[in-house]
């Protein structure tokens, strides 16, 4: 030890003699237990589908969608309609129910599901990763 | 695995073994707890600040370079820790003003502590130091039970040298007053 002329071997010996404290007998577990709560805390989930990818995957399907509906085929027939007609043809039984389907309300409801779906995905994501990051 | 240095343990410890972690703790949680609890004056949240700081520097292991001693390094969060408790609780300045005597009892008290017993003279140290300064009772704590220099001792409290000296002589004549209080009743 440096000796300098604060240095009192009687203060030493008393501190010494009274020693060091003891923490409980739990106390290096509970350490660990909280070192392991913060590795948990740090982990992460990578999901499959990056975001990238939904992107991508929901930039074509509005895309095709789009097409699909907007791009008009004929005098006043759209590709959808052409596309209803053909689906009739296959299916002949339902030919009632097609009918009412393809009525513009009903397109219009489709299409409000469809971009609630896609909201539904982010929420479901945003749950995910706060449920994972809690646990 | 007594004999291997803290730096080897810290080394595997960042390698991914959590056991070489769970050896560290064991091995300096009495110290660090010994400084907590000679700040904080109270075993609960001494504990407490023990086992963050090790938390702490378990977060932090990859920035230790091993420059300073682990210990010095965990001290210095450990003293960290519990200023930063005081200063919440603002406890910093409610540590008992010590009422000075003479000079005479002071040199006296050596002489008398000697002749309690062992388990009665301890506990009347342990009492002495638990009422002085915070500061103080980390400086004279690492200083005179840890063995560390007075370079060592200025590295984990964040002070300067003379800062260190300054604290050790007031701390040691601060005790020495203490102590003969305490001891009053077998003059």
């Amino acid at each position: 030890m440096e000796k300098h002329p604060d240095f009192d071997p009687k203060m030493h010996d008393w501190i010494t003699e009274a020693g060091k404290e003891t923490p409980s007998e739990a106390f290096v577990d509970q350490v660990m237990q909280g070192i392991l709560a913060l590795q948990r805390s740090s982990f992460t989930v990578r999901p499959l589908i990056s975001r990238k990818s939904w992107l991508w995957f929901f930039g074509i399907l509005s895309g095709i969608v789009g097409v699909w509906y907007f791009i008009p085929e004929g005098e006043g027939r759209s590709v959808v309609s052409e596309k209803w007609a053909a689906l009739k043809e296959i299916l002949p039984s339902l030919s009632t129910d097609l009918e009412a389907w393809s009525s513009a309300s009903y397109v219009y409801g489709t299409l409000v599901l469809l971009v609630a779906l896609v909201i539904q995905f982010g929420l479901i994501k945003r749950t995910n990763d706060k449920y994972y990051k809690e646990w | 695995m007594n004999t291997l240095t803290d730096q080897s343990f810290v080394e595997k410890t960042l390698a991914g073994d959590t056991q070489a972690y769970a050896f560290l703790v064991n091995r300096h949680k009495d110290l660090v707890y010994t400084v907590a609890l000679r700040m904080m004056k109270n075993r609960e949240e001494a504990e407490e600040i023990a086992q963050d700081t090790f938390v702490k520097a378990y977060q932090r292991l990859a920035s230790f370079k091993g420059e300073a001693k682990f210990s010095t390094w965990l001290y210095r969060i450990a003293y960290h820790a519990s200023l930063d408790a005081l200063k919440r609780n603002k406890r910093m300045l409610a540590t008992e003003d010590v009422e000075m005597y003479g000079d005479d009892m002071s040199e006296s008290s050596p002489d008398v502590i000697q002749q309690l017993s062992d388990e009665e003279r301890r506990q009347k140290i342990r009492q002495a130091i638990g009422q002085l300064m915070p500061k103080d009772a980390a400086v004279i704590t690492l200083f005179y039970l840890e063995e560390h220099s007075i370079k060592e001792v200025a590295v984990a409290l964040d002070m300067s040298d003379s800062q260190v000296k300054v604290r050790l002589h007031r701390s040691r004549k601060k005790l020495m007053n203490l102590l003969s209080q305490s001891l009053a009743q077998y003059f």
